[in-house]
């Protein structure tokens, strides 16, 4: 990876467009892609994510629009480009009769890796070392994910790009996926661009989102951006609300919304005022039964953005 | 392609349907062989007269009617291109940056070697089986072996323009089942009615000629050099046409 810079665009979609008929899927999307990144590729189902994907992968073509991979949009610059990517779409691509050992070896065959040790070393690092030699049919779902990214590893991508990689992996799977990944990332210095429906997993693993809704990129952001747009609020049950309400207009907080029962809250976009508010309370003698921080979760923040459960399918 | 290739032949190598096949193979010649040889040691002298069967005999009527094993190899052409798509396998081959013409061209070729495999075990058993029961006929010759080598030339040449027809059938339909639901019933149907239209109308006849079917049949005939060179032009023309009528529509097929 020696002379690969961040910053450096290695995936650029533009003006994007695809139909199904007379079904607009994808929408004029474009959103580009940095080195180094890992990218949360957030939208409902039928959104145009993995149509997105397969456009992406070069089983589908765009009715419009371009795809530049490594700054190549010609047919031989993506084909090559491909050459330099991981991929799972949907579900992984397996010879499920074969052993998973023999599943990696024919990938090693597609891209004329010589490298003897590699597939029991991907096998380790997945955490399927165990069960090489095993055919795939036994597999379980988690087993075969997990297999998948084992060789969607194989040609030493710069850039992987994975769909719902974590479906049907239990909790603990999740945690190791997702470690996986995030080592992979910091180690090889890899672009991954990944797909799910678990927005909280994304949370922890992305640090930038592409948020995608009817086919269109609606919003993209890094993961501070959307920190600082997932607003905190303090909620608070002071007994003596007019005491309170005048400490509080005295430190500059006046958006005060009622919430009923005694509980009032405010926005609350600097982590240091929660000290300095309770120590303010303190120091007033204002008695407080209720004091609390809430945050606007990436599930929220999506919602809001796309119209919640009156916009299609809600997660 | 030859990394492509490659993989086709593992993937054959690993095959259960492969296996398979090449057990039908063996199992069906011994049976046959074995009535054979239990129709002659009934003795009964008419059978003797009107059923007079040697191993030369039994290659050239083969060789004239192989749709054994090209049935076999459609069944398994249906079941290997029927998996890859159900699989995704072939998706991955083309994000490996394989165009789809080598993918094509890759499955044809592996398809070839298939069948030469089950059409030499094939050969092997039904003329060495009845070889060594009834013998082999006329007395080994030059003329006898340069004719039986051109003659199995022909017809293999023959047999991979039918592979690449029902390869392009696989293709299209992108599924085990229904692969086979269509390529089986013409196999078994559409080439008795061709036969019957050639022998029926001079027109049907001209076409028929111009096919795989029609020229098959022409193997057993003395055929004169202008007839042999239209007979490897029919199933030049073919072979190519299919590879790339196959490709035109692969090509701009969506995969999932």
């Amino acid at each position: 990876m020696d002379g690969l810079k961040n910053n450096e665009i290695v995936l650029e979609v533009r003006g994007l467009y695809k139909k199904y008929g007379n079904n607009l899927v994808v929408n004029n999307a474009s959103f580009q892609l940095e080195r180094g990144k890992i990218y949360g590729f957030i939208g409902q189902n039928g959104a145009g994510k993995t149509t997105i994907i397969r456009m992406l992968a070069g089983y589908a073509r765009p009715n419009a629009g371009e795809i530049s991979i490594f700054g190549d949009s010609t047919v031989k610059g993506l084909s090559d480009g491909r050459k330099r990517m991981g991929l799972i779409v949907e579900n992984p691509s397996l010879y499920t009769k074969m052993s998973a050992y023999d599943n990696i070896e024919i990938q090693k065959m597609l891209y004329g890796i010589k490298n003897d040790g590699l597939a029991e070393e991907l096998l380790t690092l997945v955490g399927l070392a165990g069960v090489g030699k095993r055919p795939v049919k036994n597999f379980s779902l988690g087993m075969r994910q997990r297999l998948g990214i084992a060789m969607a590893l194989v040609n030493n991508p710069e850039i992987l790009v994975l769909d719902e990689p974590i479906n049907g992996l239990d909790p603990m799977g999740i945690v190791e996926v997702r470690e996986l990944l995030l080592k992979l990332n910091r180690e090889r210095n890899l672009t991954i661009l990944i797909s799910s429906h678990i927005l909280s997993e994304l949370y922890q693993l992305a640090s930038d989102y592409i948020i995608i809704n009817q086919g269109q990129i609606v919003e993209k952001m890094t993961l501070e951006e959307l920190d600082s747009k997932c607003s905190n609020y303090i909620i608070m049950q002071p007994e003596d609300m007019p005491a309170a309400l005048s400490l509080l207009n005295r430190m500059g907080i006046t958006e005060i919304e009622n919430g009923g029962n005694g509980f009032i809250r405010f926005r609350n976009n600097d982590n240091n005022n929660v000290r300095a508010i309770a120590q303010a309370c303190l120091n007033e003698k204002i008695l407080l039964t209720h004091f609390s921080v809430q945050a606007e979760s990436l599930e929220n923040y999506f919602v809001k953005l796309v119209g919640g459960a009156n916009n299609g399918q809600a997660f | 392609m030859g990394k492509l290739f490659k993989i086709e032949m593992k993937k054959l190598y690993k095959s259960t349907a492969m296996r398979i096949m090449l057990i039908i193979v063996v199992v069906l010649s011994l049976i046959s062989v074995a009535s054979y040889a239990f129709i002659d040691s009934m003795g009964n002298e008419l059978v003797a007269l009107t059923f007079k069967i040697t191993g030369h005999d039994i290659y050239i009527a083969l060789l004239q009617d192989n749709s054994d094993t090209i049935l076999l190899i459609t069944i398994l052409m249906a079941i290997l291109i029927g998996s890859d798509f159900s699989a995704r396998t072939l998706q991955m081959q083309l994000s490996a940056g394989y165009s789809r013409m080598q993918i094509v061209v890759s499955r044809f070729l592996s398809s070839i070697v298939a069948f030469l495999i089950l059409f030499a075990l094939y050969m092997l058993c039904m003329a060495g089986g009845i070889t060594a029961i009834f013998g082999f006929g006329p007395e080994v010759t030059g003329d006898i072996i340069g004719n039986l080598v051109l003659k199995t030339v022909m017809c293999v040449f023959m047999s991979f323009s039918m592979i690449a027809l029902y390869m392009l059938i696989c293709f299209l339909l992108k599924s085990t089942g229904s692969s086979i639901g269509v390529c089986l019933p013409f196999m078994l149907i559409g080439t008795s009615i061709l036969q019957a239209l050639a022998m029926a109308f001079k027109t049907c006849k001209f076409i028929i000629e111009l096919t795989p079917f029609g020229q098959i049949m022409l193997i057993g005939e003395d055929l004169n050099n202008l007839e042999i060179v239209k007979f490897f032009a029919v199933g030049a023309v073919w072979i190519i046409g299919m590879i790339l009528i196959n490709h035109a529509t692969f090509k701009n097929a969506e995969l999932k």
